[in-house]
């Protein structure tokens, strides 16, 4: 059996592009923290000895506060890896060294791994793994996972530690002599208890004095302990975190050494990107940018493939001649998928684009940035970084929402993540706009992409003023460096991001086409207005009549439940057009106020399958899930409600 | 001083120019280049610590800005040769002249940061 080494460390350290470099791995490493929710597992064969690594989520303590820790705590302690890695930042050490400090009360093979040692070097420091490894007792590597340099190193000290468990020469930190009484008394205890036997005495005791939660509960639960109350805890644990700085402090001053005293290439930047006033106006630029990148830069690609398209239905007509098959393969497979698939280099473009804002470090800088209108809408900045996400699909979104320590901050995420207008909602929105909106189709296209924002925004303070009364935990976040983005990075996220789009291309696009066109289809052959699609959207046609859509859009609404994208492919079979010809004919069906309504309805209207079901399993609730389709639904209808009375009073 | 001098000609040049988008019905565009003056004009704000520090950052961020702008325009423009040609517009090639200063001061200022 292969042994397990698994990789600790803060957030964006670079565990996860150490991970890669090893296995070989191909998955996405992003410039900010919290990418990495659950763990990855990868394999190794290095010198005839298979390994496997594990890389788990990015966490600052082992305090079992937010998911990430928990994930990673509980690993540490039910999975028991054969060898701990910790990851440190050759540019931040002290935050990694207090994570090193904490596991190494729990186990003892842990190796030390400083990252981003080039980077270092430039900056003109040096760290001296000597001194570390004296002073923590631990095996030290330098590395750099960009360069390479230190991963033979590495795997060849992990392979020493695993063949010859010897563990340097491990050193304890001592606290201060009431402490050090306490812990002591505390393991006596634990001692006696055979149900603690696979815990470490002396991290139990430490959690139990700084009123860790779950180690307060499993203690009570098992042994007699005389209770302890919260101020007490408090104090110990400040007196135990200060000690721990101390002694960081003090190892640091040995073991680095900085020549030159420079403001950096990133702080130069950060101080304008993040400044008072020009912060947001910069934000709102690189949102304006993306979107104009999304539509004015792949429009002509667009085109092509409308243009290719096209020219496949015909060729299938010409070939199958008039008949039922002709029509299955040319108005509902070409038609529908087709219609969608005219799109794809529009999402491809947008993730480009914020990949490349990701890639470069910007956007936790834009999460600072906004983090003083978060913290009016009770939410932190660290919500926003897990909203930004949806842009791209609102699936990880709510997963990323594992990261915000505040139960309360990470429902209302959650409950608000759906109104991010996805990737999948731009199809239609290009459609639209495209069709009505001649001239200004980015301009549009950004004014929608802000609505979507600011109609989260009155969500999340809603939410917080109906059901969830509270302050939100203030925002700590190191801001990653800037980096140029790779190549190899880029395509990487565009592809894992875009790949999704194309397979549900060939998945539930494709069967709800065949579908919708047999619905279309029958029972008349053809004739669409005296079909089941007509008769099923007609029915649905009165609840609708306030907002003036007619059957087609109706049935184009209840069909994209299932995935947004589905709206633009039923639309190409219900007008029998796809591409140019399409937009000609909305142009024709649709006002532009009807469109505006349209546009909104989709924009917030009931998350699709997989998002209710991951809102679901992340909320522990199907109640919250059922919520977020009903308030969804009654907000979507009041917006184009709005919109519809308002537009017809003005024009 | 010199770098004082420089940053408020950019500055102002980049408001003429956003005028120009605006004038000629790139409102939203003609914002984004408000905002790059905004990046050079702030630049002389008196600040706490290193003054010359402030100021190089300014400009180091400014030209990365510029660059930014002007090769999305060029792309833009580029790709709309695929089917239906753009032309540059006055405010277009204004841009252009613009990012020639903006790329040299970020050069000179990108030696003083580590």
């Amino acid at each position: 059996m292969a042994n397990v080494v698994a990789f600790v460390g803060n957030p964006n350290v670079g565990k996860s592009s150490l991970f890669n470099a090893i296995t070989g791995a191909r998955q996405y490493v992003a410039n900010w923290p919290g990418v990495t929710v659950s763990r990855r597992e990868g394999i190794r064969r290095w010198r005839e000895k298979e390994i496997k690594f594990v890389d788990l989520p990015g966490i600052y303590s082992l305090g079992a506060i937010s998911l990430d820790e928990k994930i990673t705590r509980e690993y540490i302690i039910n999975e028991a890896p054969d060898v701990v890695v910790v990851v440190v930042d050759a540019l931040n050490m002290e935050q990694g060294l207090y994570l090193l400090i904490e596991v190494l009360e729990m186990r003892e093979d842990v190796i030390l791994v400083v990252n981003a040692i080039d980077e270092a070097r430039k900056r003109g420091i040096s760290i001296n793994k000597y001194e570390l490894e004296k002073h923590f007792g631990v095996h030290t590597v330098l590395t750099s996972a960009v360069t390479g340099e230190g991963i033979t190193e590495l795997l060849d000290k992990i392979l020493h530690v695993l063949r010859s468990r010897e563990i340097h020469s491990f050193v304890q930190l001592r606290y201060s002599e009431e402490i050090e009484r306490q812990i002591h008394e505390i393991s006596r205890e634990i001692e006696k208890s055979d149900k603690l036997r696979s815990y470490k005495k002396r991290w139990l005791a430490v959690k139990y004095l700084e009123g860790d939660a779950e180690v307060l509960k499993l203690l009570k639960e098992t042994i007699n302990l005389d209770p302890m109350d919260k101020e007490k805890h408090d104090f110990y644990r400040s007196e135990i975190a200060k000690r721990r700085y101390e002694y960081i402090d003090a190892v640091l001053k040995e073991a680095v050494s900085t020549k030159m005293k420079k403001m950096s290439f990133s702080e130069a930047i950060d101080h304008v990107m993040t400044h008072r006033f020009l912060g947001i106006p910069i934000f709102l630029s690189m949102m304006y940018l993306t979107f104009r990148f999304t539509f004015d830069v792949m429009a002509p690609f667009s085109d092509l493939i409308d243009a290719g398209m096209g020219k496949l239905a015909d060729l299938v007509r010409t070939i199958a001649g008039d008949g039922w098959v002709s029509s299955l393969i040319a108005d509902g497979v070409i038609g529908g998928v087709g219609g969608v698939l005219v799109f794809v280099p529009n999402i491809f473009g947008m993730f480009l684009a914020l990949g490349f804002l990701e890639e470069f470090g910007y956007l936790p800088r834009a999460a600072f940035v906004v983090d003083r209108i978060m913290y009016k809408l009770k939410l932190s900045g660290r919500a926003f970084m897990s909203l930004i996400l949806g842009f791209g699909c609102n699936v990880p979104s709510i997963m990323s929402t594992r990261g915000i320590s505040d139960p309360r901050e990470r429902l209302i995420t959650i409950l608000v993540s759906p109104f991010i207008t996805c990737s999948a909602r731009l199809p239609v929105y290009l459609l639209l706009v495209g069709a009505l909106f001649k001239g200004m189709e980015a301009t549009m296209i950004f004014i929608i992409y802000v609505s979507s924002m600011v109609l989260t925004a009155i969500s999340a303070l809603f939410w917080n003023k109906v059901l969830f009364k509270g302050e939100p935990v203030p925002l700590i976040m190191e801001l990653p460096r800037y980096r140029m983005p790779t190549l190899k990075n880029l395509s990487l996220y565009v592809w894992e991001r875009g790949k999704h789009f194309l397979e549900k291309a060939g998945g539930i696009i494709l069967i709800t086409s065949i579908v919708i066109w047999f619905l279309g289809y029958m029972p008349n052959h053809g004739n669409i207005e005296h079909s089941y699609a007509a008769a099923l959207g007609r029915f649905f046609v009165p609840i609708f009549a306030p907002l003036h859509f007619n059957w087609k859009m109706v049935t184009a609404l209840i069909f994209g439940a299932a995935a947004k994208e589905v709206v633009v492919s039923t639309f190409s079979m219900l007008y029998n057009a796809s591409g140019a010809d399409l937009s000609a004919v909305l142009a024709h069906d649709f006002t532009a106020v009807t469109a505006l309504a349209f546009i909104f309805f989709v924009m917030a209207y009931i998350p699709c399958f997989s998002t209710i079901a991951v809102t679901a399993s992340e909320s522990g609730s199907w109640k919250w899930a059922a919520l977020s389709v009903v308030y969804s639904l009654g907000i979507a209808y009041l917006i184009a409600l709005i919109i519809t009375l308002v537009g017809g009073i003005l024009i | 001083m010199k770098e004082k001098i420089i940053l408020t000609a950019l500055g102002i040049l980049y408001i003429i120019d956003g005028i120009l988008y605006i004038h000629e019905g790139s409102v939203l565009w003609g914002l984004v280049i408000f905002t790059l003056s905004g990046v050079y004009l702030f630049g002389l704000e008196k600040v706490h610590g290193s003054e010359i520090e402030h100021t190089k950052a300014h400009i180091l961020t400014g030209g990365i800005f510029s660059i930014f702008l002007t090769g999305f325009l060029i792309v833009e423009k580029l790709v709309s040769y695929l089917t239906e040609p753009e032309k540059f517009m006055l405010a277009d090639i204004f841009l252009i002249v613009l990012f020639f200063p903006s790329f040299l001061l970020f050069l000179n200022s990108k030696r003083y940061f580590l």
